[in-house]
């Protein structure tokens, strides 16, 4: 079997991912047909936090793992990145809650907002990916299933952003962070040339990024499944919403982070 | 109140009245007080509606050719993104392959029309109206329509039977938005038509669809038949928090039982092929399957999630999913959905004279 050079696998699958239904959610293209207000990216935005605020865990992690010095070195640049290095020392979760406050947010609210099983379980996902996957794998989420899918993504909602009346230092987070997301995939691109020769690598690549657009896609359902019936019951708290009792399988903010544990497991010993 | 107002500005003003002008006065109060009564109540049919004839004036991109109504209603669900350009292509020609329009419209106004005459037979005055999110008239036209027609006040019905976010809560706020917009020239929404699942004219309605479809069947090749219902299917996050698939289930197993017909199943349709993650399942082509499994020759199929045939039950229905049986050597009978059925309709009515109250 012939073997795709990493520069043809790279090309095809940035075809993939510049196709996928995550990435082209109608949540996300119908922004000027469906305009959306502040209060309708007030909840976004209290879905959307959470992811925010994990990303720096997802590569933290997947650093651990990572095979060499030379892949370390990569994330590294990303993370330092991600940490605030390019953004006044504020890190993505900070300017994120810029954004927050503007959507009207109290910052003690924000750890009780119940979030959609979709969030939780995109953000549980990616651990999961970085940590019990090889590394291509994780690498194929964070990089391609995340670096090259934002700034298509966020093109979106910024021009939501703006038609709903944000000014642009409250929205700053997304401008920023389209931006330096197109350096981050270039960088990590240069990692994924380096790694992509073998069919194997690049099956693994390819499989993290398609698990990680699939859990985008999810999270892009839950978050229009919370826009729609929070909204809904804002205009007519009398009538009931569909997804009244959903509740209760919901966490806060604050008990899902809670519940993250991380623990290292030691092979017991099966030698004869 | 009007008429009470001006009446007690001239007794202010006038001093002491001649009894011409006083009986003058009274006529023009009841008259008034008349028009006051016979003020109707708006009922406002919501729904996903199809595209007709006819620029739909919102969409930046239209391409504004001949027949492009379809893509511009296509592109208007999924969002004008290329990243769903295969998808919108692929639904379009759906769309083109009947004709390029959608009868959706049309027959859910006949419902309304029927819903209409049914209220005033019962000696109720009320005025329905259509209002659909995806195409013309718009739910802000049809609270427009109610406002002009003298309604004083807004019942809201959902045409789905079954309860998610993607339908019953974005219905919702879809007409909710439009009377915003409309401000005072709105009648106010007081109401919301309970969902009707399980209700007797509903299932009798879907029976009645079957029984239509199988005229001229023996007993033994009804009984022998497996007998489908679908729904649209929804995507997982959706239906994690809805009722959506119980109260589906719950439909279908009523029908089945309605029917006399000892086994049924449910299945789900027109899920969007582009997509990565798991929809409601089974698909109706794997419930097929099953039925070939199972040695049946005959499938029938009936959209009990939809209220009349439009496009998603003419071409993914009558065109796939038979094309799909026909391969497998089995003969798919596909009943038609409720439309007006006079057992719905009844049921519609009853619900809305409930909200009324």
């Amino acid at each position: 079997m012939t073997v795709v050079s990493a520069t043809d696998f790279l090309r095809d699958l940035h075809h993939e991912v510049a196709n996928h239904a995550g990435i082209g959610h109608s949540l996300l293209g119908r922004m000027e047909l469906d305009p959306k207000r502040r209060d309708d990216f007030k909840i976004f935005s209290s879905q959307h936090y959470p992811l925010v605020g994990t990303f720096t865990r997802y590569l933290e992690l997947l650093l651990l793992n990572a095979p060499s010095s030379e892949a370390k070195v990569w994330l590294a640049k990303v993370l330092v990145d991600e940490y605030g290095e390019r953004s006044e020392g504020q890190d993505h979760a900070a300017h994120y809650r810029i954004f927050m406050r503007a959507c009207g947010w109290q910052d003690t609210e924000i750890d009780h907002v119940r979030l959609h099983p979709a969030v939780t379980t995109f953000i549980a996902e990616h651990l999961r990916l970085c940590t019990e996957e090889p590394f291509l794998v994780g690498l194929g989420a964070v990089g391609p299933g995340h670096e090259w899918a934002i700034p298509t993504m966020f093109e979106n909602i910024l021009r939501g952003l703006r038609q709903a009346g944000f000014a642009e230092n409250e929205i700053e987070y997304f401008t920023l962070h389209t931006l330096q997301d197109v350096d981050h995939a270039a960088w990590l691109e240069e990692a994924l040339a380096k790694y992509a020769n073998t069919t194997e690598q690049q099956e693994q690549i390819r499989r993290g990024c398609l698990l990680s657009l699939a859990a985008r896609e999810r999270l892009w359902w839950g978050i229009a499944d919370k826009i729609n019936a929070g909204r809904m019951q804002a205009r007519m708290p009398w009538a009931n919403s569909a997804t009244s009792g959903s509740e209760q399988i919901e966490l806060t903010n604050k008990e899902f982070r809670s519940g993250i544990h991380f623990s290292v497991q030691i092979p017991a010993v099966t030698r004869a | 109140m009007k008429a009470l107002n001006h009446l007690a500005l001239i007794r202010v003003d006038g001093g002491h009245l001649s009894s011409d002008i006083l009986v003058r006065i009274i006529v023009a109060s009841c008259m008034t007080f008349v028009s006051v009564r016979t003020m109707t109540d708006g009922i406002l049919l919501l729904g996903f509606g199809g595209p007709t004839p006819g620029c739909c004036e919102r969409r930046a991109t239209c391409p504004k050719t001949p027949g492009c109504e379809a893509e511009c209603f296509v592109a208007g669900i999924l969002g004008d993104n290329p990243a769903r350009a295969a998808r919108i292509k692929e639904v379009t020609e759906h769309y083109h392959h009947l004709g390029g329009f959608s009868p959706y419209n049309e027959l859910t106004q006949r419902q309304a029309d029927a819903l209409q005459q049914e209220l005033t037979r019962r000696g109720r005055a009320v005025t329905t109206a259509c209002g659909f999110r995806h195409w013309s008239p718009w739910s802000i036209d049809g609270l427009r329509a109610l406002h002009n027609a003298g309604c004083s006040r807004t019942i809201l019905l959902i045409m789905a039977p079954h309860q998610s976010s993607v339908s019953w809560d974005w219905y919702l706020k879809h007409a909710a938005e439009a009377a915003e917009k409309l401000g005072a020239a709105a009648p106010p929404i007081v109401g919301v038509v309970q969902p009707w699942w399980l209700e007797r004219g509903y299932i009798k309605a879907t029976a009645n669809a079957v029984r239509d479809a199988t005229i001229g069947w023996s007993p033994e090749r009804f009984t022998a038949a497996s007998l489908i219902f679908t729904a649209h299917a929804i995507p997982q996050p959706v239906e994690t928090t809805s009722p959506y698939r119980k109260q589906f289930a719950e439909t279908a197993a009523a029908a089945a039982k309605e029917l006399g017909h000892d086994e049924h199943s449910i299945a789900f349709q027109s899920q969007p092929g582009d997509s990565k993650i798991r929809w409601s399942s089974p698909t109706i082509e794997q419930a097929i399957e099953i039925a070939h499994q199972q040695g049946k020759r005959d499938v029938i199929v009936q959209a009990a999630g939809f209220l009349v045939d439009h496009t998603e039950v003419l071409y993914d229905l009558d065109y796939e999913a038979k094309a799909f049986a026909d391969k497998l050597g089995i003969t798919l009978t596909r009943a038609r959905c409720v439309h007006d059925d006079p057992a719905f309709i009844a049921m519609l009515a009853d619900r809305v004279e409930q909200a009324l109250k």
